[in-house]
């Protein structure tokens, strides 16, 4: 999958505070903007749920970017209630990478 | 940039109208069931099995509300869950048809012991049995790393063959056509549809709707497992004829079931949940005690008022509550996304959502279902009654939430558009 030229450094576990989430330890890594996590190869509803969790955890200038295994159709409306923004960045056989982010932040 | 939806996503979604019409046809059975037990009170105390307007009122619930909810659930769900393209729609349509008018035409049979209308209507639902699970058996060949809800939805589907078999033969010796060559066919029947298909079916969407709605991660896999094997064993020992050791490990199992749903709620993100999960938990709690009441008939010398009573906790106290649980999150979900499908944005789905009626229809069900099987247990007519109305009134206010909810999302439409 062709991705964003992103240099992607392990998560060094200060990021995202109180990460509960043993299933994604290795998947989430930093970015310069914020969390950036690989839910591939994982069923539901582990994405749904471990995005909601993760960006309960980012501060209000980060964003998390994720690779979903397809289009998060279940995510976009809790994304909505919750005030998340967000931007498609590439969609193709391999998944679906998305940015979310804040509205304030970014505006 | 903006909150918009690749276009490429709505191949997983089926045409709105589909998965609401098996919606809208459950929500209209709910008031009609209730009604029936209103107008058969007396009946119901004095049932203990055979075809009448009491079976159809029973039916009412399973097939009307519970089994069409499960399949038009299961056909917009499990293709967008698993990753998998969805069944083509004029197939899906074909089911709904079939399923729907099967519903419609056994019901009236029963009700009016017309033997031979009631044949039509059960080979209808055998043949909409036997489409459902081709479709799931083609869903679930492509779907990936979900073996878990995988093995439950496959065996649920197994299970349904038998059943809708098993339905089917029934009405063939009602209508004199043919002996089934076995004592008691219709707790078999009936301890397959609840435990087994609908049952199965409610075990394995749990795993993926419960953690999904109260956005927690706390699950345990390997006692899942183990639930599902000790379901597995109890259905089989209540096919070999063996009650007493099918109930207890079937208790056992629900036991695991129910306690792993509140370790996942327990661990949930969303710390402030919503009415429609008091009447989630009641038929988490229901589903063991069904069990416990059933056994409780096996053990003592009035076995017909436990097992009776111990089936209507089953079908109205856990399956119909669950179902009346999630659909209330479920309906303003599915109405968002079909939104975000038409122009590429979704709609709140709180919005769409008549919060006032979600505080009044989980209580007024709850007393109901209570209220209902005190009176089968004290063999009161007159409570029957007043149980029907508060369900008939609980139901009523459920469909009103599904015509607001609709009618929320065509001017949502209208706004957003504009």
């Amino acid at each position: 999958m062709n991705t964003k030229n992103t240099q992607h450094e392990l998560c060094d576990g200060s990021i995202p505070e109180n990460w509960e989430m043993p299933k994604l330890g290795t998947r989430v890594q930093l970015i310069a903007e914020g969390v950036c996590i690989d839910f591939r190869g994982l069923s539901a509803p582990a994405p749904l749920v471990g995005s909601l969790k993760a960006l309960a955890c980012l501060k209000d200038n980060q964003s998390l970017t994720a690779y979903y295994p397809m289009t998060p159709m279940h995510l976009f409306p809790a994304l909505l209630e919750e005030g998340w923004q967000w931007e498609i960045l590439q969609e193709d056989n391999n998944g679906t990478q998305i940015r979310i982010f804040k509205i304030k932040a970014h505006t | 940039m903006g909150p918009a939806i690749p276009l490429g996503a709505e191949q997983r979604l089926l045409p709105e109208w589909i998965p609401l019409t098996f919606f809208a046809f459950a929500l209209v059975c709910l008031p009609l069931g209730w009604l029936l037990l209103f107008i058969q009170a007396d009946g119901l105390n004095d049932f203990s099995g055979g075809f009448g307007p009491v079976l159809a009122a029973l039916h009412m619930f399973t097939l009307g509300v519970l089994m069409t909810t499960i399949f038009g659930a299961s056909m917009q769900m499990l293709p967008v869950a698993t990753a998998s393209d969805m069944n083509n729609p004029k197939a899906v349509v074909l089911l709904l048809l079939i399923a729907l008018s099967g519903v419609t035409i056994l019901l009236g049979g029963f009700a009016h012991y017309f033997s031979h209308v009631a044949l039509l209507g059960a080979s209808l639902l055998w043949g909409s049995a036997l489409i459902y699970a081709a479709f799931l058996y083609r869903i679930l060949r492509r779907a990936q790393n979900m073996a878990l809800v995988k093995s439950h939805v496959f065996l649920g589907s197994c299970i349904l063959m038998i059943i809708s078999s098993l339905g089917l033969l029934m009405v063939v010796e009602w209508a004199g056509l043919y002996d089934i060559p076995m004592p008691h066919p219709a707790l078999l029947h009936g301890g397959l549809a609840l435990y087994g298909f609908m049952g199965l079916m409610t075990l394995g969407f749990s795993r993926i709707m419960i953690p999904m709605l109260a956005v927690s991660n706390q699950t345990r896999d390997k006692l899942s497992w183990a639930t599902l094997a000790i379901t597995t064993a109890a259905l089989l020992l209540w096919i070999f004829n063996q009650p007493l050791f099918a109930l207890i490990s079937g208790f056992l199992a629900a036991g695991l079931y129910s306690g792993e749903m509140f370790y996942i709620l327990k661990g949930r993100m969303r710390t402030r949940l919503g009415p429609e999960w008091h009447i989630i938990r009641f038929a988490w709690l229901c589903l063991p005690l069904s069990l416990l009441v059933i056994l409780m008939g096996y053990l003592s010398q009035d076995a017909t008022l436990f097992i009776q009573t111990g089936f209507v906790i089953a079908i109205l106290g856990w399956l119909v509550s669950f179902i009346i649980g999630i659909l209330q999150r479920i309906i303003p979900f599915l109405l968002s996304m079909q939104i975000a499908r038409k122009i590429g944005m979704p709609e709140l789905p709180s919005k769409l959502t008549h919060e006032k009626l979600l505080k009044v229809i989980g209580p007024l069900h709850m007393c109901a279902v209570g209220l209902l099987c005190m009176a089968l247990l004290i063999e009161n007519a007159l409570i029957i009654r007043l149980a029907s109305l508060c369900g008939l009134f609980a139901g009523l206010l459920f469909l009103t939430f599904f015509i607001i909810a609709l009618q929320r999302k065509k001017r949502s439409l209208e706004t957003m558009q504009s």
